[in-house]
Parts: C-alpha cells; sequence; structure tokens
C-alpha cells in the first residue's frame, strides 16, 4: 500500500455561549502539518468540520493581536503556536482566563479597553495638542530608546492571562495598560505625566502588581510590563516621599 | 431570542491555585514563601536575645532547644529559602531600576554582580568576625 | 492626595527591608541555627553565655542598634510580602484588615525587639 497515512492530532477545544449552563470542550481531530500553528487548525476545524466555532483572528503573523488563547494552560498567540511544540497531543484550546467570555475562545475586552483608556495612551502637551500637530516634536535616538520597548504592545492580553492579580481583581488596571502608561510617561514628547498620576498611583494602579513577573514571561513583544510597572512604583514612591516632605516643590 | 442577555457572564480566572500551574509560578510563590520563614528565624533570634539576658540554665536550654535535630532541620529549609530571597532580590534590580548610559541601558549584570559580590564579603566578614569572638 | 495610595510607605520599607534581608538573613540563620548545632566551637564560643561570649558578639551598642534594624526592616519586608501573598492567594478580607494584621505584627514585633535590645 503506498497510501501514506495521516497523523492525526487530537484538539479538545472550549465551547460556550452565551445560553448554555455550563462551558464544554468538543474534540476534534486535525491532521497533523508539520508548519501548521494552531490558528490553521481552528481555521480547519472552523472551515471543514464545525463552522459554528467562534474565535478572533486577523494577521496571521503577530502583529495585530487578536488570536491570544490558552494552548495547554499556557497564554499564547495561536499564530505562533506550532503543532510539532505540542505532539503528540491532545492539543487543548481555551480563552484567555481573567476574562468574561463571549462565545467560545472570544473574551469580552470593554474592561481592557476602559482600563487602557484610563491611562491615556496618548501624547498630551500642556498646549492640549493632543489631536492635531501644532509643530514638530523632534526626538533623539536616546530619547526614542529609553520608552522603545514599552511601545511595543500589540494589546494581546496574553499578559493578564498570565497576572495572578487580574485573576483577582478586575479593578486592577493590569500590564498592558500601565506599561503603555509608563510608555507615555517616558516619552520626551509627553506632558501628561500629571495627568496619568491619578490612576497609575492608585491602588489599582500599580500597587496592586505583586512582581509574579509571568507577564513579561508569556509577552511575545517581550515589552516587560513587569519591569515597567517597577519602574513606575520607584518614580511613584519618590513622588510620594517628595509631596509629603517638600510639598512646595510639587506644582498643583 | 429577543436579544436579551441570559446568562451571566462566564468569568474563568487562572484561580487562587496559580501558583501550582507553572514552574516559573511556583518558583515565585517559593519566593514570596521565603517571608514566612524569615520572619520565624527573626522571632527566634528575638528569643535568643531575651534569653541571653535570662540565668545561665534557660539560656542553655533555649540553645538546646534552637539546636535540637528537629530545628537544625528547619534552619536548613529557612536558609535555603533565605537565600532563594537574596538570589531573586538581586536578580530582579535591573527590570526595577533603568540606568542609561549614552542612551544604552546598562547590562544587567553589571547591576546584579556588586550585589552577590557584596553579599559575599558582607556574609564572609560576619562569619569571620564571629569565629574571631568565639575563638577568644 | 485624595484617592491617592498610601502604599509607597509600605513599598519602600519592604524594599529596603529586602534588601537588609537578603543581604544578613542567611547568614544570621547560618550562626544562631546551624553553626553550633553542628558543632562548630568558634560559634558555640560566641553564643556561649557569659562576657566572653554572646556579650562579646553584641557587647556594643552600635552593634546591638544595627542588628535591631536588621530584624526589624526583614519583620516589615515579611509582613508586605505575607499580606500581597495572601490577597494573591485570593484571601477575600476588607484591605484595611489585612494591613493592620500584617504591619500591626511587624511593628509589635519591632517594639519587642527594641525593648529586648534596649534592656540587654
Amino acid at each position: 500500500m503506498s497510501t501514506a497515512i495521516e497523523t492525526m492530532v487530537k484538539f479538545e477545544v472550549f465551547r460556550y455561549q452565551p445560553d448554555w449552563d455550563e462551558p464544554t470542550y468538543q474534540v476534534y481531530d486535525v491532521p497533523y502539518h508539520e508548519d501548521w500553528v494552531v490558528l490553521d487548525a481552528l481555521n480547519y476545524i472552523k472551515d471543514t468540520i464545525d463552522g459554528t466555532l467562534t474565535y478572533r483572528w486577523s494577521c496571521r503573523m503577530g502583529v495585530c493581536g487578536s488570536c491570544g488563547a490558552m494552548v495547554n494552560g499556557y497564554p499564547k498567540l495561536t499564530c505562533a503556536a506550532f503543532l510539532s511544540e505540542y505532539m503528540p497531543g491532545p492539543i487543548r484550546v481555551e480563552p484567555l482566563v481573567n476574562f468574561n467570555v463571549e462565545r467560545d475562545l472570544v473574551t469580552n475586552l470593554e474592561g481592557f479597553m476602559d482600563k487602557l483608556e484610563s491611562v491615556q495612551p496618548w501624547i498630551i502637551r500642556d498646549d492640549g495638542a493632543t489631536d492635531e500637530l501644532k509643530s514638530e516634536y523632534l526626538q533623539t535616538p536616546a530619547q526614542h530608546a529609553v520608552y522603545q520597548q514599552f511601545s511595543m504592545c500589540i494589546n494581546c492580553l496574553l499578559c493578564y492571562a498570565a497576572c495572578p492579580v487580574s485573576s483577582h481583581s478586575d479593578e486592577f488596571i493590569g500590564p498592558a495598560a500601565l506599561a503603555l502608561a509608563q510608555r507615555y510617561n517616558l516619552d520626551s514628547r509627553d506632558e501628561g505625566v500629571e495627568q496619568r498620576r491619578d490612576v497609575i498611583l492608585k491602588d489599582e494602579g500599580i500597587w496592586e502588581c505583586s512582581f509574579v513577573g509571568e507577564c513579561s514571561a508569556v509577552c511575545p513583544k517581550h515589552v516587560d510590563p513587569a519591569g515597567a510597572i517597577q519602574q513606575a512604583k520607584m518614580t511613584g514612591a519618590i513622588d510620594y516621599y517628595r509631596r509629603l516632605l517638600m510639598p512646595w516643590t510639587v506644582k498643583s | 431570542m429577543d436579544g436579551e442577555v441570559l446568562t451571566q457572564p462566564l468569568f474563568r480566572s487562572l484561580g487562587w491555585t496559580w501558583w501550582t500551574k507553572r514552574p516559573s509560578y511556583l518558583l515565585v510563590f517559593l519566593r514570596e514563601s521565603s517571608s514566612v520563614f524569615i520572619a520565624v528565624q527573626v522571632v527566634l533570634v528575638l528569643v535568643l536575645l531575651h534569653k541571653a539576658g535570662q540565668p545561665a540554665a534557660d539560656y542553655q536550654a533555649y540553645l538546646d532547644f534552637l539546636w535540637n535535630p528537629g530545628m537544625v532541620v528547619f534552619h536548613v529549609v529557612s536558609i535555603v529559602f533565605a537565600l532563594w530571597h537574596t538570589y531573586t532580590w538581586f536578580n530582579l534590580l535591573p527590570q526595577t531600576v533603568a540606568i542609561r548610559i549614552r542612551g544604552r541601558r546598562i547590562p544587567g549584570l553589571l547591576l546584579v554582580a556588586p550585589q552577590f559580590g557584596g553579599w559575599a564579603v558582607v556574609t564572609g566578614l560576619i562569619i569571620a568576625w564571629v569565629w574571631w569572638v568565639g575563638a577568644a | 492626595m485624595r484617592g491617592r495610595s498610601h502604599e509607597p510607605i509600605f513599598w519602600s520599607i519592604f524594599g529596603m527591608g529586602g534588601v537588609i534581608a537578603a543581604m544578613f538573613i542567611p547568614v544570621m540563620i547560618f550562626v544562631t541555627g546551624i553553626g553550633g548545632a553542628a558543632g562548630w566551637d568558634a560559634v558555640t564560643g560566641a553564643l556561649a553565655h557569659g562576657e566572653d561570649g554572646i556579650g562579646a558578639l553584641l557587647n556594643h551598642a552600635p552593634v546591638r542598634a544595627v542588628l535591631g534594624l536588621i530584624m526589624a526592616l526583614a519583620s516589615v519586608h515579611a509582613a508586605h510580602r505575607i499580606r500581597h501573598t495572601l490577597i494573591d492567594l485570593h484571601v477575600h478580607a476588607p484591605p484595611a484588615v489585612l494591613i493592620v494584621a500584617s504591619y500591626g505584627a511587624a511593628a509589635i514585633l519591632s517594639a519587642l525587639i527594641a525593648i529586648v535590645l534596649a534592656l540587654f
């Protein structure tokens, strides 16, 4: 017999719809391809086995940040999770934890969007020029390097799924949003430190973080949110004592 | 089917057992747990200092307790946790402070190595001092 | 200042205590708990009761003050970590209760350290 027998991989995919009482795991057999990632397998399932499976994806190349899921319990971009890493399987795919599940692998991002907006992740100028460029704001490569790492975030939210603090506090601003706050606070063109201060320096800002550090470990863009938060704590503590001991040096 | 949300949102938490789910979490949990051993050792030394001011028999009784085999096992476990605290604490410094020279962040090793060096000197000096006092 | 956190107070002492604990606690445990039990005469001698023993080891007031500071900072450090670890283990207690219990215990321990060393 010359027919090659296809290697199959068992997928256990988390299924849930809003009118169900309980989520369930549905098992699919997917042919193994060495160059396939988990997202390819999900697309295969949707296209050929079960069109009702719901998940987010867009770019397939680690840029859009929409395809994050728990793969065998670990937050991954499914477009970057090669099947070969999980052979012989089974491969369990679940929605990112620490979020509400809308349907199947789709999580509700509204809470995160509110947190993101609360740190005002855009360049703020004292002259109020937030949305129109009144002049060029020049920046040297060295000034750019100060925040460059923290600007690589693609909002994939793997860091929230890795964070034990986010697992118990839905008020915690969280790794990605705090890293972006730090990114703009460190930007030489930005003058919004004062405006972000109250959100960042409350308990639910940086101070709930207990530096587990797993956010930085799972980040596909090497943003190091844990480092950003610790650095913000250092700045925040200095700011606190300055206000306490030398209030006349603080502009109101 | 009239567009209303029929159920509560399904929230799936990483859960309080997060530290059992990956080795990296467990190592962090052990790092945090070092605090319990450090606190107990501070109490044990506090009692030692207190007993030092008591009659010799009381003091010796406490030393006998402190140095009984069961307690020595506890001390060994404590020192392993304390050393894990030392190791992780020194290694986390480069994430906490970003020092730049000519626009480039200095290598983490430049922040970490001096701490271990200082630790070795401090530890060596204290042991040498205790040895010197004890031998006198 | 309304709504802002006072956590920087705890965090900064926690940080100092963390450095101090990293530097001194291993050797403290070694000297008080292991060396003597292992039968090293020098350590036994250094901790022996009397003028030449623990008296000599802690004979100088500055040495006692430094030891007391190390122990007090280490206990605040430990209290902060225990508090945050309990929170991360999903212990549902009002924040104020955890703050009072953890730093309160560390404060009492620090006061006892001060009293014992003052009466030394």
